[in-house]
């Protein structure tokens, strides 16, 4: 992989494309994960400290690891940065009780602070074209399982519209920064999540310029280690930090290491045969194929995310008359 | 609900977003055509028609690969057998 050339043409679209929007800098909310590390890592190449701004949001559920390493790497690009405390907004919202009254239809004595809940799935995605089954998770303090039940539908469509609160609103606030400096909004959505739409539309999807949406997950770690990314960022777990129980995206969503699941992805995008991703990840041809279904399916399942609003058309209606 | 009724809100369920139906009725295959939302729907349908929960290691690709397999499969656990 060629990250010389990746950074040139990832650092040159940032310069273009923030011409083309008459904006003088870019925002990008920092997590303390490789996503968004890595495109401040970008931006600050790019345009220089002082046109980058990161906007940290930590809220009374997130790790406090998201924030320290964040602020480290604020520290580390000498770029500018701004915190704001989500929690009385969720609050305000109700995203919190919202949700919780979800997982109290299935422990009563669901305790938040005390118990974390989670979502897992279950699925075989190279063995079984059964769509991933839901379990709502809750785990007291210590880590110790209380209950692992199937969710029911509606259920857990209310806790995800409960759940992406979180996302939204830190959208919410890295737009104001934006407005407020007359910067653009990076996005930090990398292609796995780009293609099975493992992002909230006006959530962490909302963006003005995204960098590394054509870069699959195990190439940005080969990107990070090239940019001198802290090691402590490459090595965490990755995170979306919304439900307090979940543990990481491998559990929630792909249930697949990177390696597997991007060369499924690059083999479902034409970019390698079955035979080669067999090769490349020990895998039978039968089990590529199954997998390549299976992420179709769920591209598929996910296209309103990446669809913007859908007119009739762009044109004066008199033109469709 | 009759077996007839059950396959109807099957097919319903099935067919809500955009799968066609023709094509399910002409093969009755499920594999690939349904999503997890989807999935948690047909199980909630059956179970409302047991009235019962269906256990665990009954919600396996076989079980849910056709229309007609998952009608045995509700009438089986009606039933009590296994």
């Amino acid at each position: 992989m060629d990250t010389t050339k990746i950074r040139q043409i990832i650092t040159d679209h940032f310069r273009k494309t923030l011409k083309t929007l008459h904006r003088d800098g870019f925002v990008v909310g920092l997590s303390g994960g490789i996503d968004s590390t890595l495109t401040a890592h970008l931006a600050v190449e790019a345009m220089g400290p002082k046109k980058v701004l990161g906007v940290i949001m930590p809220e009374r559920e997130s790790s406090p690891e998201s924030k320290a390493l964040a602020m480290d790497l604020v520290r580390k690009l000498g770029i500018e940065h701004q915190e704001v405390d989500l929690t009385p907004s969720l609050e305000a919202l109700g995203a919190y009780e919202k949700r919780d009254k979800v997982v109290r239809r299935y422990l009563e004595s669901y305790t938040p602070g005390k118990h974390r809940v989670g979502i897992a799935l279950r699925q075989d995605l190279t063995g079984s074209s059964m769509p991933p089954l839901h379990y709502l998770t809750i785990e007291d303090e210590k880590g110790v399982l209380l209950l692992e039940e199937r969710i029911r539908l509606r259920d857990y469509t209310e806790l995800v519209a409960a759940t992406n609160f979180k996302q939204r609103s830190r959208a919410m606030q890295v737009y104001y920064w934006a407005d407020h400096y007359n910067y653009a909004v990076l996005g930090t959505t990398n292609r796995d999540e780009l293609l099975l739409g493992f992002f909230v539309k006006l959530g962490d999807g909302a963006a003005d310029v995204e960098g590394i949406e054509g870069m699959y997950k195990s190439e940005l770690y080969v990107l990070a280690k090239a940019m001198g990314v802290d090691q402590r960022v490459i090595d965490r777990t990755p995170t979306t930090d919304t439900l307090p129980g979940q543990k990481s995206q491998k559990g929630y969503f792909y249930g697949l290491d990177f390696n597997t699941l991007d060369t499924g992805l690059q083999v479902l995008e034409g970019l390698l045969t079955v035979k080669q991703g067999a090769e490349r990840t020990g895998l039978e041809e039968a089990q590529i194929k199954q997998l390549v279904d299976n992420l179709k399916r769920r591209n598929e399942t996910t296209t309103i995310l990446r669809a913007p609003p859908t007119g009739i058309g762009r044109a004066p209606l008199a033109q469709y008359l | 609900m009759n077996e007839s009724q059950l396959r109807e809100k099957i097919l319903d369920v099935v067919c809500e977003n955009g799968v066609d139906r023709q094509s399910i009725l002409a093969n009755q295959q499920l594999a690939g055509k349904i999503d997890s939302l989807k999935l948690l729907e047909l199980i909630e349908v059956l179970e409302d028609s047991l009235c019962r929960p269906i256990p665990e290691e009954e919600l396996t690709e076989e079980n849910f690969s056709s229309v007609p397999v998952m009608l045995k499969m509700a009438n089986r656990l009606a039933q009590g057998a296994r």
